[in-house]
């Protein structure tokens, strides 16, 4: 007995040895809610590096626990930016709650260049689930917004991106390890939404495109509802027909996409893309009943099947792949990848596209 | 009693699918790695079919007593004692990978080697524990913690950001030989059979290991999920990059209505106690052959003396391990140990194929 205690009493003394520091305290921390990354004037410290740090309240109150402290600094790498960045706060800067990533629209060009993504791929503290978006103007300005619905500073962009708030079918979400995927990958090329401050609130209802070394275009929001059909697998949609006799709104809850491409003849390549629409009728200027569903659903695919093919064009004019078609048809075919690479070179330009919506009309909603 | 033996065959072979294999074979995607996972588990089926057979023959006995019964001494000696510091080897891997990945997740603050030294304290005080007390606390762990790895794994493979054409793009790489390592580090995965050497002793004899079907057809689709959900996730080219291909991976993942929303924390932690169960078996059984080697039997009842010599061998193997783990670097350490699994699966052939011989003649009179 004596002798347990005493060989508990040794164990207790050795635990004295052990090192108490490595952590520090939750009230020395500053938590990185979001980073923004932008191109400076100065020609030698390139990088205009802006964190959005939250300050901790004891009790969440929405637009009043929002209050956060916005420091930003110009170096030559992010590195030494943050830093620099380290000697203008008081306290340690804790990146793991950093859930999107903000770069400028000047900085675009840059962000495919390895050295800028780079810094994010190799801290750890950096997750790779991080959303990803394009500050329009610029990336300090979207941090800089404070919305009133606001929680907690960053909330509202997080809330947006994951579709667990509001569900619109024109904000793409996007990756930080899904957009290393992309700038790497052959026929997938990245995408990143882009976030514009509107006063005290954001619009995200653009997609910018890009191939592998720079950004090509600016999707319009019409575009862009279609493009998160395509590329993110959205579900949720909504459909406007409108006619000399009749204008109507479907809303679209369910989506099931598939394509394939035929190569049959070596001439005139066509990609098939199979689209089955499920909806009820939201809105609609006359009686539902006049005439049988599909009539409507028939004048519906129309409309919709012109605005993927319109999409589908503007990307190959662009000669971007961000759906991926490349990839797919490297994963169809098994002749070498390298083979199978310029064999779709060649095709993409003269794909010709041949989407065949199917539109299914499940109720007129709440009256005739 | 024959559940003991799954629960270490894939404590096994879940630690070498996710901790130490992918390195090998996504730099290998592209030269056979593919193929290698059809062979590899038709070659480590084999071993362990030939493996549990011959040892159920010898009612309640270890590899230590029947090489002592059935071999002279100048032949039993170096098999015992080379099975078990291969053994030794194997956990002691595991843990300088597990160090390297928490102190750079985890506990960045932490140097890896005290890491390292905790770590190991900790497992010989499991080692040395007896044969049926090693058993029963794998049971407990692997009921806790390998539910979730399997959750991690099926949530990877239905995730929307799983591009499945990234994997039928690799498929045309299917046809190529594998090299050496790719082929080794496939058929290692099964190496767990070994750990049968020791607790042969525990389990009834009367009874045969049924279902062994199963090994094969799990370890190839840990194989195949180990393999291609990182690479549905980064990319052909895109996984590469990475260096600890599952973490970086589950760092990827977000489980929104999970406790906690990174599931990477989550992942490590498991990461850390499945790596520790690992070892435990490893080194157990590595600590049972080598003192078995020299004729020291495993007492009836243990208490800290009888157990004294095995004690002496797991710490001397943890300063062993302490000290390789702060010579390596990460470079190191991968190519160490790709180079490790090379030289264990021909030694471990000659291991079951001098167990296979033993059970059918003896060179003893």
């Amino acid at each position: 007995m004596k002798r347990t205690i005493l060989w508990m009493s040794v164990g207790m003394l050795l635990l004295a040895g052990l090192p108490g520091c490595g952590f520090k305290d939750i009230d020395r921390r500053f938590f990185v809610m979001a980073i923004g990354i932008d191109k400076s004037e100065k020609p030698d410290k390139p990088y205009h590096v802006s964190l959005k740090m939250a300050i901790p309240f004891s009790k969440i109150e929405p637009g009043k626990t929002n209050t956060y402290q916005l420091v930003s600094d110009d170096a030559s790498s992010i590195t030494e930016a943050i830093r620099h960045m380290k000697s203008k706060v008081d306290k340690e800067l804790d990146f793991s709650q950093a859930k999107i990533v903000v770069i400028g629209k000047q900085m675009s060009a840059e962000i495919l260049q390895k050295d800028t993504l780079d810094w994010f791929m190799r801290r750890r503290d950096i997750q790779g689930a991080a959303y990803m978006a394009l500050g329009d103007p610029s990336a300090e300005e979207v941090l800089n917004v404070k919305t009133d619905s606001e929680r907690f500073p960053g909330d509202s962009l997080f809330l947006s991106f994951d579709h667990d708030g509001t569900e619109s079918s024109y904000i793409v979400t996007e990756y930080l390890f899904d957009f290393h995927r992309r700038v790497t990958e052959k026929g997938l090329d990245p995408y990143l939404p882009i976030i514009r401050p509107t006063g005290n609130a954001y619009l995200i209802d653009q997609v910018a495109v890009f191939d592998k070394t720079k950004l090509k275009a600016v999707l319009s929001p019409e575009e862009t509802r279609i493009f998160n059909k395509l590329v993110a697998k959205y579900q949720k949609f909504d459909i406007e027909t409108k006619t000399d006799q009749i204008q109507f709104a479907l809303n679209v809850d369910k989506i099931k996409t598939n394509y394939n491409i035929d190569t049959s003849e070596d001439l005139a390549p066509v990609l098939h893309l199979n689209v089955r629409m499920i909806g009820q009728a939201e809105e609609s200027s006359k009686s539902f009943y006049e005439k049988p569903w599909s009539y409507y659903e028939r004048l519906a695919e129309q409309g919709v099947a012109a605005r993927y093919t319109h999409l589908l064009q503007k990307l190959q004019a662009l000669n971007v792949d961000p759906i991926g078609f490349g990839l797919h048809y490297c994963a169809t075919h098994h002749n070498g990848q390298q083979a199978e690479w310029t064999a779709w070179e060649t095709i993409y330009p003269k794909l010709a596209f041949k989407p065949n919506v199917r539109v299914e009309i499940k109720s007129s909603g709440g009256v005739k | 009693m024959s559940r003991y033996f799954f629960y270490f065959m894939s404590i096994s072979m879940l630690i070498h699918t996710i901790l130490i294999v992918p390195r090998d074979h996504m730099n290998a995607r592209y030269d056979g790695a593919i193929l290698s996972f059809l062979i590899g588990p038709a070659i480590g089926g084999v071993l362990v079919y030939a493996y549990t057979r011959s040892l159920s023959k010898f009612k309640g006995k270890g590899l230590p007593e029947i090489a002592a019964e059935r071999l002279p001494k100048a032949l039993s000696l170096p098999l015992v004692l080379g099975a078990g510091l291969m053994s030794f080897i194997a956990g002691g891997m595991a843990w300088i990978h597990c160090a390297f990945i928490i102190s750079k997740y985890l506990n960045p603050d932490m140097s890896p080697y005290a890491l390292l030294i905790l770590f190991v304290i900790v497992t010989c005080a499991g080692a040395v524990q007896t044969s049926k007390t090693v058993l029963f606390s794998t049971e407990i762990i692997y009921i806790v913690c390998v539910p979730l790895l399997v959750v991690l794994l099926i949530h990877g493979l239905f995730s929307k950001s799983m591009n499945y054409d990234s994997v039928k793009v690799m498929l045309d790489y299917t046809w190529v030989m594998p090299s050496w390592s790719s082929l080794s580090a496939a058929t290692n995965t099964f190496a767990g059979y070994m750990a049968l050497s020791v607790f042969n002793r525990t389990f009834p004899a009367d009874k045969q290991i049924k279902h062994l079907w199963l090994i094969p057809a799990v370890g190839l689709i840990l194989e195949l999920f180990s393999f291609f959900i990182p690479i549905g996730f980064h990319g052909t080219d895109g996984v590469d990059d990475y260096i600890y291909t599952w973490v970086s991976t589950v760092d990827a993942f977000r489980m929104k209505y999970l406790l906690i929303e990174r599931v990477v924390s989550i992942y490590l932690l498991i990461l850390l106690v499945v790596t520790y169960v690992f070892t435990m078996i490893t080194w157990h059984v590595g600590a049972e052959l080598v003192t078995g080697a020299f004729r020291i039997r495993p007492p009836k009842k243990a208490s800290l003396r009888t157990q004294l010599p095995r004690l002496a061998v797991c710490v001397l193997i943890g300063i062993g391990t302490v000290i390789a783990g702060a010579r390596f670097d990460e470079t190191t350490l991968f190519k160490a140990s790709s180079f490790w699994m090379g030289i264990r699966m021909p030694l471990d052939v000659l291991i079951v194929f001098a167990v296979v011989l033993l059970s059918r003649w003896r060179l003893k009179a």
